[in-house]
């Protein structure tokens, strides 16, 4: 059954000056469990927490009629987007700030050009997409897909497993409880700061940031770091694989080896970016 | 730590695959010596690359006369025949009789002799699709030219056409795309001097599709509308 | 099927040997005497050779470590008799008054080049001593392993490896040499 629910500040805006001051509007849906929630926007804060009851609820604040808010539910659905009606307007009254609620096992999409997007205590799938914005992550589990151009990522306390791709965005992740960990960037750095996984698996690729691996002194690890043309050091005592040979060509600078009994898999490689691995 | 001379003394068996961790660690440490295995491999896969000298084509006659005169190839059915009808000690014979059996012979070698057999040696085999694309893409360099030149103007067309309204954003997207061109040509460049490399190969293909993801943002209708 | 016909005795398929081995054969004669019309001479014995005793090859190795034995063979032979240098296969794998790795202000370095000059590094194989070159032809030229080498001048697979590491270091200083006089 299709609800529209039309923004009814579009009539009213009609009715007020211009230049308002920021505006509040709040829906709340009843959903099932496994509800897809899908918010797009340019710019502003995206807040989503979970909660217990089987709802989403939507708390939008826009900055003046610059910006148009959209808030529909469909079958399976909950769409909430911004979308720029006066593009000529300064950036600050284009903004729509949205505080979301909604089940923990829902599955969430963000896309948003500019602002912030802080993500909490879901369980679901989620992919965020930003262009400048930078996300933040904190005690999520299912499948976590961030891709950002410039938007810094951070990500603590987050379990399931984790892809995270941008362009000059730096990455830094903490206390993580993942398996399984993906993180890559061209030009940021990426910083992985806690313990791994007993048969996890964790990559960290950069091509001129830095990588740097902070790990407590009784990670158990496979190591395979390369650089073609960064240094690349290591804390660890580490038992070479027999195989590693100083003559493959390709990277001038390589550690292949294994950390007590090799429990987890680590690949950190840069093109010309610092690899360090390092004893908390 | 073992010092620089003692990695010095074994480096040639660590170069060949032998299993020596005092030498990694020093390898870690140690920029000089860094420096002296990469220097190392530098020049052997130099050497792997050099082309091979061709000898003149004379050089096969020279050969074919000389095993000829060694009597190294058989002896060929005409040569035989001729060989076989020598006779041991010359003869008299009557000019009609001589005239006749030249004549013979000169008929019997023309009819044998020519033309000789056709011996078919096995064809070259037809280059693999990995030669082809060799072919095409490294020794024939206006290739991939062609296509980097193609591309280019596809990506200065998109990035005009769709010039986002928010000049933040465009300049975001313009200085991204900037940093991933220029690591691509690192790459690249890397590539050049070092074609096996995989690592460097896997690396830009990471790069083209940072790239291509980020051009597909630019080219979202959802992002274009939301700037209008 | 081609070495069948040729253990008959058929010319062309001696030549179709030839044309299948001459590149390979020449460029070794070539780097090893650095003349083309002595490689010359040293290519058409080899292929003489290989006619005369191509009967005994019986298949118990690759038939080109084969061909190659006899190259190098010949190609020893023609340096001995020249009264040159050949430095002993036998050698230890000890190295010898080799200097410490030192950053040297402003030499040149070769990784940043890339790669090496074509011309400077077949300059360079020329001054290479008869022994370090032929392994290093054979092994980083030519793509031999040090057991195939290792049979073609019978010595020791270790002797091969040794030898290859020297002939590498050496390389190394005239490249160095020759780059420092191109960027002083």
């Amino acid at each position: 059954m299709r609800v529209r629910l039309n923004f009814c500040l579009l009539a009213a805006s009609l009715l007020l000056p211009a230049n308002l001051a920021a505006e509040r509007i709040e829906r709340t849906f009843s959903v099932a469990a496994n509800v897809l929630v899908d918010v797009q926007s340019h710019s502003g804060v995206i807040s989503v927490k979970s909660w217990e009851p089987a709802a989403v609820r939507v708390v939008a604040v826009r900055r003046s009629r610059a910006v148009e808010v959209h808030v529909e539910q469909t079958a399976g659905r909950v769409q909430v987007r911004s979308d720029v009606v006066q593009p000529q307007a300064p950036g600050g009254e284009r903004t729509v700030d949205y505080e979301i609620w909604m089940p923990a096992s829902a599955a969430l999409y963000v896309h948003l050009d500019a602002g912030r997007v802080e993500l909490a205590g879901l369980r679901g799938d989620v992919k965020v997409e930003t262009v400048a914005a930078a996300v933040s992550l904190d005690d999520l589990a299912g499948h976590i897909d961030v891709t950002t151009t410039s938007g810094n990522v951070s990500a603590t306390n987050c379990s399931g497993r984790l892809a995270v791709t941008s362009v000059s965005g730096q990455l830094g992740f903490l206390a993580l409880a993942s398996r399984v960990l993906t993180a890559r960037t061209a030009s940021g750095d990426i910083r992985y700061e806690g313990d791994l996984l007993s048969g996890g698996s964790y990559e960290f690729s950069s091509h001129q940031g830095a990588v740097a691996i902070i790990l407590p002194a009784s990670a158990s690890f496979e190591l395979t770091a390369r650089s073609v043309q960064g240094e690349v050091s290591n804390e660890f005592p580490l038992a070479p694989k027999p195989q590693a040979r100083m003559s493959t060509p390709g990277y001038a600078r390589s550690l292949l080896g294994t950390v007590q009994n090799g429990a987890a898999m680590v690949r950190a490689t840069t093109f010309s970016g610092k690899i360090i691995i390092q004893k908390r | 730590m073992i010092t620089c001379e003692h990695l010095r003394r074994i480096l040639g068996r660590v170069l060949e695959g032998e299993y020596e961790p005092e030498a990694l660690t020093h390898l870690e440490a140690c920029q000089p010596c860094r420096l002296l295995v990469e220097e190392l491999n530098v020049i052997s896969r130099s050497a792997a690359r050099l082309p091979a000298h061709e000898p003149t084509p004379a050089l096969w006659l020279r050969i074919r006369r000389a095993a000829e005169r060694e009597g190294l190839f058989a002896p060929s059915f005409t040569g035989r025949l001729v060989s076989a009808l020598r006779l041991s000690q010359p003869m008299p014979v009557s000019p009609l009789f001589a005239t006749a059996l030249v004549v013979v012979l000169l008929v019997a070698v023309w009819l044998v002799g020519y033309p000789p057999l056709e011996v078919s040696l096995p064809p070259a085999p037809p280059p693999s699709p990995v030669q082809v694309a060799h072919t095409e893409l490294v020794v024939t360099p206006s290739y991939a030219e062609r296509y980097a030149i193609h591309l280019a103007r596809i990506e200065k067309t998109m990035l005009e056409e769709i010039a986002p309204a928010d000049a933040e954003l465009g300049s975001v997207a313009q200085e991204n795309l900037q940093t991933l061109d220029r690591f691509i040509d690192q790459c690249q460049a890397r590539l050049v001097s070092y074609p096996e490399d995989k690592f460097t190969r896997d690396e830009l293909n990471r790069l083209y599709q940072q790239k291509t993801t980020l051009l597909q943002t630019m080219l979202d209708p959802d992002w274009r509308t939301s700037v209008r | 099927m081609a070495l069948a016909r040729v253990k008959r005795g058929d010319a062309q398929a001696f030549e179709y040997l030839y044309h299948l081995h001459k590149s390979r054969v020449y460029s070794l004669c070539l780097r090893m005497v650095g003349n083309p019309a002595e490689a010359a001479d040293l290519t058409q014995e080899a292929f003489l050779q290989l006619f005369r005793k191509v009967q005994t090859f019986r298949g118990e190795s690759a038939f080109s470590t084969w061909l190659y034995r006899l190259v190098v063979n010949v190609v020893l032979m023609h340096l001995r008799k020249k009264g040159l240098p050949t430095v002993s296969l036998e050698e230890t794998t000890e190295a010898e008054g080799e200097e410490e790795p030192r950053r040297e202000i402003g030499a040149a370095d070769l990784r940043l080049v890339g790669s090496i000059d074509r011309v400077m590094l077949e300059a360079a194989l020329e001054k290479l001593p008869p022994g370090y070159r032929l392994v290093f032809v054979l092994h980083d030229i030519e793509g031999y392993e040090h057991n195939e080498i290792a049979e073609m001048l019978d010595c020791s697979i270790g002797n091969s490896k040794s030898q290859l590491h020297k002939a590498r270091l050496r390389l190394r200083e005239l490249l160095r040499e020759e780059a420092k006089k191109t960027n002083p």
